[in-house]
């Protein structure tokens, strides 16, 4: 894993720099403001709930991704996690089963696509969605496609899931505020910064949270 | 990575051994959720790090390298902790601290990459100079933010006689519920033979690591200059210390460039 002076796993480079710099520019005039707006408005009790309500219709996304990864306890941790947070938890506004000793977790097809042994592929940089690769960004498409909660809706309307789709990410920006201030302060070039924390978190990810020492470079 | 896990709430493949707690300073994780977004809060995270610190001993430890975190763990504690001390002094004792545990050349000829190779003994000296004071800014930043997070560790996984991760979990006070931070830390040995950190794991990712594609990443946009970077990393230093917003101006303009 050597970070070369040019990225071997980032054969577009220059393009993944301009799209970085464009989004960051949006992210400074729209979406970190909006998200300050929104930590403002918005007291915490209220902006936790719709995290647990967000968190909790990923459910099944997370469910499926732990079986077809064979992690039939984990698989069984999220199912009572649903069961337990859309019924005592007030479908989903609380995380009663957090508190109970059954932390979150997440899964995706990605990282499903991981432990079946496919590669990540070239680094890619995608304009409002962020760090990427091939891999993962099939997987992003996979879970969209197999929730069941993106067919919600009223009527004919398509609200629902734009909602969902608005709020999660006003949330999550919000919930960053300082995570990505600090990253860019502490960075002489958040670009590859935020290259090289994608990878070894998705990596993290992938081996559910555990330490492999085996790929450390010899220093 | 075809290995299948078992492991529910955690994995616990390390053994537990020694308990000690110890206070580490860090923000309050947020949730991760985004991919992206959670690698942006995990490098918060290490941020955070380096603000951690060190202890000391009591229970026996399973093998020496757990023990020199614990008790380095402990000592760091007694630094942040100790209120008859004045700021200025806290700092003061924990930079010493910190400088002491571990080997800035070694690191930091580490996140030169293949650029250590090329540059002149001055510039890497320079460097060197420059990259510590920047590690220890980050941490001082961080050192205000302290909330009484404690660092128990928890096990560790040999590399080789001399390479050693010990296994950490951090206790947030404030939070209910929810699983441990991780945070591991790598122990090889000095020239001398003492014990040294290297680098230190918050969640899957490792400091110098990091660092290593930051300064590369930041090389590879100036030809590959060395001075260049101790410049910026000495601007940088600067704007940490002011307390300033830096980044805004300056990187956007460094982006430019690139």
């Amino acid at each position: 894993m050597a970070d070369g002076p040019a990225d071997p796993n980032d054969p577009f480079e220059g393009f993944n720099r301009v799209m970085f710099r464009g989004t960051v520019a949006v992210d400074k005039a729209i979406f970190r403001p909006t998200a300050l707006v929104y930590r403002k408005v918005i007291p915490q009790p209220i902006r936790d709930s719709v995290r647990n309500f967000l968190n909790n219709l990923d459910s099944p996304i997370i469910f499926t991704n732990d079986v077809l990864q064979g992690e039939m306890k984990r698989a069984g941790i999220t199912l009572a996690r649903a069961t337990l947070n859309s019924t005592i938890g007030v479908g989903g506004l609380i995380d009663v089963a957090d508190k109970w000793g059954l932390p979150r977790h997440r899964e995706d097809f990605g990282q499903t696509l991981a432990v079946y042994g496919v590669g990540e592929g070239p680094y890619l940089f995608v304009p409002l969605i962020g760090p990427a690769n091939p891999r993962d960004l099939v997987g992003y498409g996979v879970d969209f496609v197999f929730n069941p909660f993106t067919y919600v809706q009223w009527g004919n309307e398509y609200y629902v899931p734009y909602a969902r789709f608005g709020l999660d990410f006003l949330d999550l920006r919000e919930r960053n505020i300082e995570t990505l201030d600090e990253i860019e302060k502490t960075s002489l070039d958040y670009y590859a910064s935020v290259r090289s924390l994608y990878r070894q978190t998705r990596n993290n990810e992938i081996n559910n949270g555990a330490t492999t020492v085996e790929d450390l470079p010899d220093f | 990575m075809a290995a299948v896990k078992i492991g529910p709430f955690k994995d616990k493949e390390f053994t537990m051994s020694s308990r000690r707690t110890i206070a580490i300073p860090m923000v309050k994780p947020a949730v991760p959720a985004a991919p992206w977004i959670a690698a942006l809060l995990a490098a918060l995270l290490i941020a955070a790090s380096m603000l951690f610190s060190a202890p000391v001993r009591a229970a026996p430890a399973a093998n020496p390298a757990e023990a020199f975190v614990q008790e380095n763990i402990e000592k760091g504690y007694k630094i942040l902790n100790d209120t008859g001390m004045s700021d200025e002094k806290r700092r003061a004792q924990f930079r010493e601290f910190m400088l002491s545990l571990t080997d800035s050349r070694r690191i930091g000829m580490f996140t030169l990459g293949p650029y250590a190779n090329s540059a002149s003994k001055q510039d890497v000296d320079a460097f060197i100079a420059a990259f510590s004071e920047f590690a220890v800014a980050i941490y001082e930043t961080r050192l205000s933010k302290y909330k009484g997070q404690t660092l128990k560790v928890t096990g560790s996984q040999q590399r080789a006689a001399d390479d050693i991760v010990v296994n950490t979990d951090v206790i947030n006070p404030a939070a209910s519920g929810g699983q441990p931070i991780k945070a591991a830390f790598r122990v090889r040995k000095a020239a001398d033979g003492h014990p040294i950190v290297t680098d230190i794991e918050i969640e899957g990712v490792w400091l110098a690591l990091s660092q290593r594609s930051d300064f590369t990443g930041f090389l590879q946009q100036h030809g590959g200059r060395v001075s260049d970077l101790t410049t910026d990393l000495q601007r940088q230093t600067q704007l940490l210390r002011s307390g300033g917003k830096p980044a805004e101006n300056k990187s956007s303009g460094r982006i430019l460039r690139a």
